[in-house]
């Protein structure tokens, strides 16, 4: 199945982005990296609130990469909200963040996060998960309401 | 001396005693009945045992029956008291009418009630009449017999009107001893039989016996001098010259001396004796007292040398007592303060009215709730000064005089004091402890927020300093892929410097991180599987193994130990990582991990041993100090892993240690407690 990847990055840092979309760039895997810097944005971009709103544009992601680190409403608060929103638990949420605190890996997982990445530091590295997380797309099998349920929840959260 | 006065006559009737009542009475029943039965089978003899023609009427003998009843009621039944009352009213009735009849001449018929007599029978008035001397006596039973056991004045009349009674035959029995017939012959006066004189003497020594607690048997029977002498010399007194009075009128009719020379020789004899029985008495009064003053001496010893105060006080409150240790705690000298008021003295001006209100209450009510237990009460010296004393007053009580009060006090101001200054020490005690606790906490959370400072500080250097660290690295990477063609060579080569330098700072902030975590983050110990440890090493140095192609080879079993796994798992990551960097140029790392069981199988010791280039023992102690390094930029390091794993193994309740020879390899190890 070629497709194209819909990534949602939650990152402050400009560069990382900038470097992650290279690694994907280098590793010939088809994605399209929407970057939001925080988490309030994140969950504004999921519902589709604001600008958001146009889901050409913005469309839904397949995944969303979760820094937990990101100012105004961190990681954690995402994943709360996350399983929350009946509409949201398809969506595939990888925490990719540079803190390797035990502590921080056992909360996402309690949270449900479906993996915990540490940033590897090392370009070849992040270009061989780049590389990874194609592949393993081209693999997955994703739910089949997966936009759908999204769509739904959009047009919930406008009815009041 | 009151207090030695302690004690008193006994009220209860002794068990002699009461058989004494009882054979009195019992003497009285069978002797009117013997005398009843004379006139009832008409034997004369019988109702005039002496056979001096003068008999005992029937009613006299059945009044002596009735009163010798009563006395076995009182003396066997002390329930019956209705009985003795009902009795005593008839006895009372029957003399008290034949008495009124002696006195005004009227004759209802009462005397030959029951038995006729023909007229002119010996001593006697009107047919069948009990002479004056009998019913005088009966109507004084009578009435002792109804007041018997009434209250005190009814008990003292009782006593009284059996010595009467008694008093009343006594003169008539005198009479038949020595003859003296005019005592018992007179018909309208004293008319009796000697049977009836006999009973009625024993009916009144009867009621007499019947009140212990009355004189003159109160007396008789106390254990005081006055008892003792009573009981000596009373039945002396009453026989002896009775005795002598009989010999002296049998001898003169005998003929055998004249009235003078019998007189002076009964007189004589008579003074004789009792000189004799005065001094017999005397020696038995005087070992009394001997023992009562040596009685009196020891209790004086313990009030003199008791070392606690000791007051009497009398009813008024007057200090009747006062011992030298009261002398010395209160400062009075004992003549000095005898006499004058406790009040006055050493109860202290806030204590005087319920000083005085206790006293009065006791004295109207006998309540004194203060009696006979402890005290706490403060008390006044001489000298106006207050003490706190401890004190116990008891209230003795003697039969017939007002009650007097003993205290015994002691002077516990020391005590007071030392227990408030325990007390006071105790309470600084416990303000320190809480300032302690509080200050221990208020540490405590010091350190806590210090704790959470250092991990956020460990923290931002984890995320905000390494963040730019990618960047650089990344960004270098980048221009040597995909623009290394715009460069030359030297432009290409500070671009590795550059990136080397990145990756180095960010293996430098890795480690100094994983050195933080290991010296300062919670540790829980239990059973971890070394094997589980090792492969978890092996994983961490995956790509070290491959670049190096090391030979690792494991010996022995794989044992469990008390450890925390992820801490030992970096322990030995940190030393195979060593082993397999810290090697000769061209040489292939090889190396060995044992495990096996020391200090008699207590502990785990994990070996691990290379063939790598060695360190000098003076350099051995460096090799464990962060950012220590040994070995030239040849070989890249950050100087702390060997830290990490001294770090850890020590936090893990082990030891490590190092032996090593340069040029030919090191052997590293590590020991912990065995588990299970």
């Amino acid at each position: 199945m070629n497709r194209t990847l819909e990534i949602l990055l939650a990152e402050d840092h400009d560069d990382d982005a900038v470097l992650l979309r290279q690694a994907f760039a280098k590793a010939q895997v088809q994605a399209r990296l929407q970057v939001v810097p925080d988490g309030a944005e994140v969950i504004e971009y999921l519902r589709g609130a604001g600008v958001y709103a146009d889901r050409v544009a913005f469309p839904f992601p397949h995944l969303l990469l979760l820094d937990v680190n990101t100012p105004r409403r961190n990681g954690f608060e995402v994943l709360e909200w996350l399983r929350q929103q009946p509409s949201c638990h398809n969506l595939m949420v990888h925490v990719f963040t540079s803190s390797a605190r035990a502590a921080d890996v056992t909360r996402a997982y309690e949270l449900r996060a479906n993996s915990y990445v540490v940033k590897p530091s090392r370009m070849d590295e992040l270009t061989a998960f780049a590389q990874a997380l194609g592949d393993w797309h081209r693999f997955v099998r994703l739910a089949p309401s997966s936009l759908g349920g999204a769509s739904t929840l959009v047009s919930k959260e406008r009815e009041p | 001396m009151k207090t030695l006065n302690a004690s008193s006559a006994p009220h209860a009737a002794p068990r002699w005693l009461t058989l004494m009542i009882a054979g009195l009475g019992s003497y009285a029943l069978l002797g009117g009945l013997v005398s009843l039965l004379g006139w009832i089978l008409d034997v004369p003899r019988l109702a005039d045992w002496q056979g001096k023609g003068i008999s005992i009427k029937a009613n006299p003998a059945i009044a002596t029956m009735l009163c010798g009843a009563a006395l076995l009621l009182v003396a066997l039944h002390p329930s019956g008291r209705g009985g003795v009352r009902v009795l005593g009213t008839m006895v009372a009735l029957l003399g008290g009418l034949t008495l009124l009849e002696h006195l005004t001449g009227w004759n209802p018929g009462l005397d030959t009630l029951f038995f006729d007599e023909p007229t002119g029978a010996r001593a006697t008035s009107a047919p069948g009449r009990m002479g004056i001397p009998a019913s005088t006596s009966f109507t004084l039973l009578g009435t002792a017999l109804l007041l018997l056991n009434g209250g005190a004045w009814a008990r003292r009349v009782t006593a009284g009107l059996g010595l009467a009674v008694t008093a009343i035959a006594t003169l008539s029995l005198t009479g038949y001893v020595y003859g003296a017939e005019i005592m018992f012959t007179l018909p309208r006066l004293t008319g009796i039989a000697a049977q009836t004189a006999s009973m009625i003497f024993a009916l009144g020594l009867g009621i007499i016996a019947s009140m212990p607690d009355r004189q003159p048997m109160r007396t008789l029977l106390e254990r005081s001098a006055a008892g003792l002498l009573a009981r000596r010399v009373l039945p002396f007194i009453i026989v002896l010259p009775l005795t002598l009075g009989w010999a002296r009128v049998w001898i003169q009719q005998q003929g055998m001396v004249d009235t003078a020379f019998g007189t002076a020789m009964r007189t004589l004899l008579e003074v004789a004796l009792l000189i004799g029985l005065l001094w017999w008495a005397l020696i038995a009064v005087r070992s009394h007292e001997k023992a009562l003053s040596e009685s009196a001496a020891r209790k004086s010893a313990i009030l003199t040398s008791a070392l606690d105060s000791i007051i009497s006080m009398d009813e008024t409150g007057r200090v009747v007592d006062f011992n030298p240790a009261a002398e010395r705690t209160f400062g009075y000298a004992r003549d000095e303060i005898m006499g004058r008021t406790v009040e006055e003295t050493i109860v202290p001006a806030e204590l005087r009215a319920a000083h005085r209100e206790g006293l009065a209450r006791f004295m109207s009510t006998g309540e004194g709730p203060v009696l006979g237990r402890r005290l706490e009460l403060l008390a006044q010296r001489a000298d106006g000064s207050q003490l706190m004393c401890e004190l116990a007053i008891t209230a003795t009580r003697l039969e017939g005089t007002p009650p007097f009060f003993t205290a015994y006090l002691r002077d516990i101001t020391e005590r007071k004091k030392a227990e408030a200054a325990l007390l006071t020490a105790q309470t600084q005690l416990q303000g320190h402890a809480r300032e302690l606790e509080a200050r221990v906490a208020d540490r405590t959370a010091e350190l806590q927020a210090s704790n959470e400072q250092l991990e956020a500080f460990v923290y931002s250097i984890a995320h905000d300093l390494r963040a730019p660290l990618r960047s650089m690295n990344g960004f270098s990477q980048l221009l040597l892929d995909d623009h290394a063609a715009a460069l030359n060579e030297a432009g290409r080569n500070f671009l590795q410097r550059i990136q080397a330098s990145s990756e180095f700072m960010d293996k430098l902030l890795l480690d100094l991180l994983a050195y933080g975590r290991t010296a300062r983050a919670e540790m829980e110990l239990g059973p971890v599987e070394v094997q589980t440890a090792w492969e978890s090493a092996l994983f961490q140095t995956t790509s070290q193994l491959e670049q190096t192609r090391a030979r690792v080879e494991v010996i022995g079993t794989w044992p469990v130990v008390r450890a925390h796994e992820a801490t030992l798992g970096q322990c030995l990551a940190n030393l195979l990582s060593n082993a397999l960097k810290f090697v000769a140029p061209g040489v292939t790392p090889q190396v060995r991990f044992r495990a096996e069981e020391v200090a008699g199988g207590a502990s785990i010791r994990l070996t691990l041993e290379d063939n790598g280039v060695g360190i000098a023992p003076e350099h051995q102690e460096r090799a464990f100090r962060v950012f220590e390094r040994l070995h030239g930029p040849r070989y890249a390091g950050t100087g702390i892993g060997l830290s990490i794993v001294r770090k850890g193994v020590e936090r893990m309740g082990g030891r490590m240690g190092l032996e090593s020879t340069p040029g030919t390899g090191s052997r590293f190890w590590i020991e912990l407690p065995r588990s299970g």
